[in-house]
């Protein structure tokens, strides 16, 4: 250990005691009365080094200087220390713990990372106008996140928009009209909910029904070939029924206009070729029988005799 | 012992506290520099330091800086991101996703430089700058940033900054 002498009071103080103060070399009393008298630069007082006492442990090297790390005297273990600390062990379990809590709560929340690609692979199906398939993804995410009541009644409208499609109205209903007030895109939930009221009524052989839901329909959206040609239909169940030539006329009168909407794109005349076919054939033989049904007696159409394939 | 606000933001994102004073350290090992002493939280100003020897390279002295922005950011997504999903898309909330919330924020909070280390950037920049340093010229904008950044704090830009990280990139990525 190193001693000096302060400069004002003369007393003897070990060197890490004293200060530098304005060049001078000061115990702390002094020190601290000097810089009380006179403003001094902050970078004009330092702390005075002993190159004998190790920073690190306070050990005592005599009269011989310890080696220095930068500026500053260590003796050997804490240079070792100071160039080598290692982090405590309750940081390095912390991480540990941290990385596994992470792991954990992505396998505890995969469901949602699951939910969230099906309603990805729901908007690239929508996309291309593949309902079937991006209705069952987004399904599946509601199965997957049942809590989420939006994301539940949408599941709940997709599901009702595939029972109509697979022929069976009655169960689309009801969970249609469960959707009221849940989403937000109500006038497309109500044309769903009278599609299947007309599948419904066609199915119970309700025609009055069928017709005046399926002309509410076509007023709704005037120019679209396959409402007005569902309006034909509606009168070509009514001609089959009742025999009176006037629904016949009707049924004829809202075929040619349907025909003449779809003669608008090459897709739509090819649809309603079959489309028309069906109607023609339930004029002409008063049988009503459904697509499916017709499909199978006539899988390369229908002719009244006497004439060509349309 | 009376607890001044900032005190008491950090005692409430200690981990975050932990974090920034173990990346500096990290920091400091991985560019061997020795590290004479280090605090990883306690209630004061600062809440946690690490004391480490007079840096030669700049960009050792940039690093062990700018550690704490890196490490903390990084992990504030990555601690983040399996609450992202839950509470985020599907509105679903669960004590995990809180917790998770509240651990990734506050590292996140605590990923800005302080003015210290804004300070002690200044100080190495200005010796590099006169060898032609690149990275050391790019420093002064930077250092204006940490000091702004760290005004900013008054407003709770820090916050805003770790819920942005930890909640706003996850939605532009996905």
């Amino acid at each position: 250990m190193r001693k000096v002498i302060c400069e004002k009071c003369e007393g003897e103080f070990q060197t890490n005691e004293t200060l530098k103060v304005d060049q001078k070399i000061l115990c702390g009393v002094c020190a601290e009365s000097v810089l009380a008298e006179k403003k001094i630069p902050v970078d004009h007082v330092q702390r005075q080094i002993d190159p004998t006492i190790c920073i690190g442990c306070g050990m005592d090297n005599g009269d011989t200087d310890l080696a220095k790390l930068g500026q500053l005297p260590v003796c050997p273990a804490c240079n070792k220390l100071f160039k080598n600390r290692p982090f405590p062990t309750w940081i390095k379990t912390a991480l540990v713990g941290i990385v596994l809590l992470v792991v954990f709560a992505l396998f505890w929340n995969s469901r949602f990372i699951r939910a969230y690609y099906d309603i990805r692979r729901f908007n690239a199906a929508m996309e291309v106008g593949d309902f079937e398939r991006g209705a069952a993804y987004f399904i599946s995410a509601s199965q997957r996140v049942p809590e989420n009541a939006g994301i539940h009644a949408y599941a709940t409208f997709y599901k009702g928009l595939l029972l109509i499609n697979q022929d069976k109205p009655a169960e689309a209903l009801k969970l249609l009209q469960s959707c009221r007030g849940r989403i937000q895109n109500e006038s497309d939930l109500e044309d769903s909910i009278l599609r299947a009221q007309i599948a419904i009524a066609f199915d119970n052989t309700d025609y009055d029904e069928f017709l005046q839901l399926s002309i509410q329909m076509d007023q709704k959206y005037k120019g679209d070939p396959i409402l007005t040609g569902q309006v034909a239909s509606a009168y070509a169940c009514k001609y089959a029924q009742t025999q009176d030539e006037q629904y016949r006329i009707m049924s004829m009168d809202a075929l040619d206009r349907a025909r003449t909407l779809a003669n608008s794109t090459p897709e739509l005349k090819e649809y309603f070729v079959e489309y028309e076919q069906r109607i023609l054939h339930r004029l002409h033989t008063k049988e009503i029988i459904d697509r499916n049904e017709f499909i199978k007696r006539y899988p390369n159409g229908w002719i009244k005799e006497g004439e060509e394939v349309l | 012992m009376m607890l001044i606000p900032g005190q008491l933001v950090s005692l409430a994102t200690f981990p975050g506290v932990i974090v920034h004073e173990a990346a500096h350290m990290w920091f400091c090992k991985l560019r061997n520099v020795a590290v004479l002493d280090v605090c990883f939280f306690r209630i004061g100003n600062p809440a946690g330091y690490v004391v480490h020897e007079e840096i030669k390279a700049f960009n050792t002295a940039f690093l062990v800086s700018l550690g704490p922005f890196i490490i903390n950011s990084l992990l504030c997504i990555f601690i983040c991101f399996p609450a992202f999903l839950p509470m985020r898309v599907f509105g679903v909330a669960s004590i995990l996703s809180y917790f998770l919330l509240w651990l990734g924020i506050s590292i996140g909070m605590n990923a800005f430089p302080s003015s210290g280390d804004g300070y002690a950037l200044y100080q190495n920049a200005k010796k590099a700058v006169s060898s032609g340093s690149i990275l050391a010229i790019l420093s002064f904008p930077l250092v204006l940033l940490i000091y702004l950044a760290n005004i900013g704090r008054i407003f709770w830009l820090d916050y805003l900054y770790g819920a942005a990280i930890g909640l706003g990139l996850p939605a532009l990525l996905l």
